[in-house]
């Protein structure tokens, strides 16, 4: 074999570039009595594994307890069962909660996700709220919008409780607003970044809440996709400015440079920098 | 210099400062003057040769030197580029090590657009095209189609700085090349800087060589172009003999790594980042036809140089996918060609030099996703790492050094975590104690034995070389070879390995940092020197390789042995007990020595002392072989399997040291005489320089 000059290294790269994609499927829950359980069956649809993965649910309504999956591999699905009891004096009917899920990728960075999942408690009733969250491109800072809908017959007084990712952080947690029977309304959100990675996409939701003797609650859901700051139009502005300038310039100077200013312009640019 | 002049240089200087401003913003300076030790990849392993240079090479009056920290040793800076290196610890003595490897990591990146402006502005280009071949830089710059070909930054921060540097000079070097042979000038600069590029990468030199023929196709020229390009080689192969001479000569005692990358689609080589520039260069080598433009045509001549080297790469053992970095980037010279060549004879040039500025920035902005992050990951450090306690806890319970029993750990994508795979690697920094695995795979022989290693006590495996099988997990065996390398301790991680040891009666738990559980192996030897326990059988052979690698599955630290000669002198037939010529693995003949022999070793870096009262036995030395290793008190130092060191001391007293051989003192002697041919010629130039310029003046 005719080994040449060479035969010098070739650094394998260990700098990695997968991902990690974490699916939760759950069952609407139904409790009767003081407590209910809640099956949750988790799949990381990814190709890298998922680390330290510890799942809880986001409730003021509902206790539960945090549950220490360990490590999700890719393909690997795992079927949990989180307990739920509800709090003293909660009045029946259907409720939203969030199911968060924590975990570290291989380089120990820190993810989160969040879930909406249903509970009924003792009695099942359906929401006139309904809503949706506007898709928002996120850089530091930015305000989520909910468009919400009153398909009752009856105005509502409507708890909206936001539910991030702790990437993301919300001014305020929940807001309140009145809606009469068949009108829609807008609220927002102001949104904080606090590390969520560019270029990643975060789902949210927010629990449309509402109760006299029963308690209904409906679910928006959205995605907020993290950006770079955006600067471009500035700069696209400035760029689009001086190619009019230099269109101009030579609309109005018709006269092109001819071939002997060209060669003219050679010798005095052939100076070279390097000598002998 | 008239008014013309003075603005396009200015805004070639607003050209370079805005690039430079562009790549600062990713490379920000609360993270590269950060006094913190870089990771990520390979370029996390890279930290220790520097530290190694500053503190024991250098101060030793050498460049390159042997190493025991990886690979049970091996000849550090004898493969791998030294230059880069050079570099990091001369700054290294203004600022600190950490900084100045970081500067150095980046310097490339930063160089690339420098040269490109200035390689066409010595080729002779108008303005402004200089400045759009800058601009354009920074679309193969931060394309992110793969992060191990070389030259963007993605294979940068991977670990491939040296080749971003050579790039940056190769680009150079074209242009200086190019005017030095049209006007016959520029032959002690060309030399100069070709030796910069060698000692800064051999594929950028591999191409250079293959590019050189476009000189030789001229019709009129090609008698005075051989001469110009046999002198820059001569002078230029004298200046990096010391380095280049042993490197040719001593590349037996590597291992070969011709791995074949299979490329899926267009869309890897060139992905969209590259699309507008593309179809501008496909106009810019038209336009090059047209006007009969020879400069473009060398240019593009790079470009098929590079394919040929990609078409040829496993015949003549490299890897073909690095010559895949000048496909990439010189079509964007091609496309400041076609620019340039479309808004020639339009007035106001240098307005639309700032319009296509801060649109390629734009694009270029646009189209990255990652980099930040890697960016961020890399120069924030080891010691920001949320490992980073862990790991520090780790090798501060194995400290040590490197006469030190060595420390093997397990192959995982955890140790990811802090700060790179290969985070381990860097036992021999963070702890002082020797390790197997290391960076500088191809620059030993021992490398096949260590990921043989790896795959026999890990749940997950590298297993990088090509042509070399591994093993099943199988920790018996795994420590039966470990034994072999002198290895003491195991770093587990997984709970398949951990296990393992736990049902294991050879080993103990010493020490548990979560997650991580450090293990000793029982009786491990503790020496780098023993007697071995079967007569060690002479084998006739010059392909010791793969029969070392198929002997090293089928047995243990006990032996038998296989030593390896080409020829086999008379002496020699006494010497040893058995000979053959196809010794038969599965059933190697035992001869039992005697086993009360005393040996105590005094382990160096570059010296073993050893004490015996077996004088005439067969004594294994558990260090790469290597043809440096010179021995007092013994006749010879045999090549044994695995890869390591036989001697039979013929006194009480031996010394084995690590020396010069031939090739090393005649490749400093070359070097020597290259740059006194050098000073000579500058010096005559400038003082011939100097009497033209006193004639003017009469």
């Amino acid at each position: 074999m005719f080994i040449a000059l060479i035969a010098i290294l070739l650094l394998v790269p260990t700098g990695f570039a997968g991902y990690i994609s974490i699916s939760l499927t759950t069952e609407d829950v139904l409790i009767n009595n003081n407590s209910g359980i809640t099956k949750i069956k988790m799949q990381n649809l990814g190709n890298e594994a998922a680390f330290n993965v510890v799942l809880s649910i986001l409730s003021e309504d509902f206790e539960s307890d945090t549950i220490s999956v360990g490590t999700l591999n890719p393909n690997d699905p795992k079927e949990l069962n989180i307990s739920l009891s509800p709090k003293e004096g909660l009045l029946p009917g259907s409720y939203s909660v969030g199911i968060l899920v924590q975990y570290e990728d291989a380089n120990g960075y820190r993810f989160s996700s969040v879930s909406p999942n249903r509970i009924t408690y003792k009695t099942y009733t359906i929401s006139d709220a309904y809503g949706l969250i506007e898709s928002l491109n996120l850089s530091e800072k930015g305000s989520l919008r909910i468009r919400i809908r009153n398909a009752g017959e009856k105005e509502h007084n409507i708890r909206i409780r936001l539910y991030t990712p702790n990437e993301l952080v919300a001014s305020e947690k929940e807001k309140y607003i009145l809606i009469r029977p068949k009108e829609d309304k807008e609220i927002a959100f102001s949104i904080f970044n606090y590390g969520g990675l560019l270029g990643s996409s975060y789902v949210v939701f927010a629990s449309l809440d509402y109760w006299n003797d029963l308690h209904y609650s409906g679910i928006a859901r959205g995605m907020i996709s993290i950006q770079k700051k955006d600067y471009s139009f500035f700069f696209i502005g400035l760029a689009l400015v001086l190619l009019s300038i230099f269109v101009i310039i030579n609309i109005k100077f018709k006269k092109r440079l001819t071939d002997s200013q060209l060669l003219q312009g050679k010798s005095k640019n052939d100076k070279a920098s390097l000598y002998d | 210099m008239n008014t013309d002049t003075k603005l396009e240089n200015g805004i070639n200087i607003i050209v370079l400062i805005s690039i430079f401003l562009f790549l600062s913003s990713y490379f920000t300076p609360d993270l590269i003057l950060s006094k913190t030790i870089t990771t990520g990849g390979d370029t996390a392993s890279h930290y220790y040769p520097a530290l190694y240079l500053k503190e024991y090479l250098l101060p030793n009056g050498k460049i390159i030197g042997w190493c025991p920290g990886n690979y049970a040793g091996f000849p550090i800076f004898q493969f791998y580029f030294p230059l880069p290196f050079l570099l990091i610890v001369f700054l290294s003595y203004v600022i600190p090590l950490q900084i100045a490897f970081k500067l150095i990591t980046i310097l490339g990146i930063f160089l690339l657009p420098v040269t490109a402006l200035f390689s066409m502005k010595i080729m002779g280009f108008k303005f402004p095209l200089p400045a759009f071949a800058a601009i354009f830089t920074l679309v193969f710059l931060f394309h992110q189609g793969n992060s191990m070909w070389g030259g963007n930054i993605p294979s940068t921060l991977a670990g491939e700085f040296s080749f971003s540097i050579s790039l940056a000079l190769t680009v150079l070097f074209f242009g200086t090349l190019y005017k030095g042979i049209e006007e016959k000038k520029y032959l002690l600069t060309n030399s100069f800087l070709l030796f910069l590029i060698i000692l800064t990468h051999v594929y950028t030199f591999l191409l250079i060589c293959v590019v050189s023929v476009f000189f030789l196709l001229s019709k009129t020229k090609t008698k005075q172009s051989f001469y110009y390009l046999f002198k820059m080689y001569l002078l230029a192969f004298l200046l990096s003999a010391f380095w280049s001479l042993p490197l040719i000569l001593k590349l037996p005692f590597t291992t070969a790594y011709n791995f074949v990358w299979v490329i899926e689609s267009i869309k890897v080589v060139f992905p969209d980042i590259f699309l507008p520039f593309l179809a501008i260069s496909i106009l810019g080598f038209l336009f090059s036809i047209k006007a009969k433009e020879k400069r473009v045509w060398f240019l593009s001549f790079s470009i098929l140089g590079a394919f040929i080297l990609y078409l040829i790469a496993s015949k003549i053992g490299v890897v073909d996918i690095r010559f895949f970095p000048f496909i990439q980037l010189m079509p964007m010279f091609l496309a400041a060609y076609g620019l340039w060549y479309l808004i020639k004879r339009f007035k106001g040039k240098w307005i639309l030099v700032l319009a296509v500025l801060i649109l390629t920035i734009l694009w270029v902005n646009h189209n990255v996703t990652y980099i930040h992050d890697w960016i961020k990951w890399n120069y924030e450090g080891f010691e920001n790492k949320h490992l980073w306690s862990t790991f520090s806890d780790v090798n501060e319970f194995l400290k040590g050094n490197a006469s030190d029993p060595r420390v093997v750990y397990e192959h995982s994508d955890f140790h990811n975590s802090a700060g790179t795979i290969r985070a381990f690697e860097s036992l021999p920094l963070f702890s002082g104690r020797s390790t197997l695995e290391g960076l500088y795979m191809q620059s030993t022989v021992s490398s096949p034995f260590v990921f043989y290693i790896q795959s026999e006590i890990s749940k997950q495996i590298s297993c990088p070389l090509p042509g070399y099988s591994c093993s099943p997990f199988n920790l018996a065996r795994g420590i039966e070879h470990l034994k072999m390398f002198n290895v003491k301790h195991i770093i587990a991680i997984s709970d398949k390995l951990k296990q393992a040891l736990r049902e294991s009666d050879e080993v103990t738990l010493v020490k548990t940092i979560e997650p991580y559980e450090i293990w000793e192996i029982r009786d491990a030897p503790s020496n780098y020197v023993k007697v071995l326990d079967y007569e060690p059988i002479l084998v006739k052979t010059r392909n010791w390789k793969n029969l070392s690698y198929e002997w090293f599955k089928i047995y243990g630290d006990d032996g038998p042995y296989l030593v390896f000669e080409n020829k086999i002198s008379d002496r020699e037939r006494r010497l040893f007990k058995v000979i053959e010529d196809k010794p038969n693995l599965n059933n190697l003949q035992k001869i039992g020595i005697r086993d009360n022999c005393s040996v105590s070793e005094e382990f160096g870096i570059e010296e073993i002392r050893i004490k015996t009262n077996c004088i005439g036995k067969p004594h294994l030395i558990k260090v790469s072989y290597y043809p440096n290793w010179a021995v007092e008190g013994a006749d010879k130092i045999y090549l044994v399997s695995p890869s390591f060191m036989l001697i039979f001391p013929n006194q009480e007293n031996v010394r084995i040291y690590y020396k010069a051989v031939w090739y090393d003192t005649l490749g400093n002697i070359l070097s020597i005489i290259g740059f006194l041919i050098l000073f000579y010629f500058c010096f005559r130039s400038l003082t011939l320089n100097q009497k033209i310029t006193r004639l003017l003046k009469r």
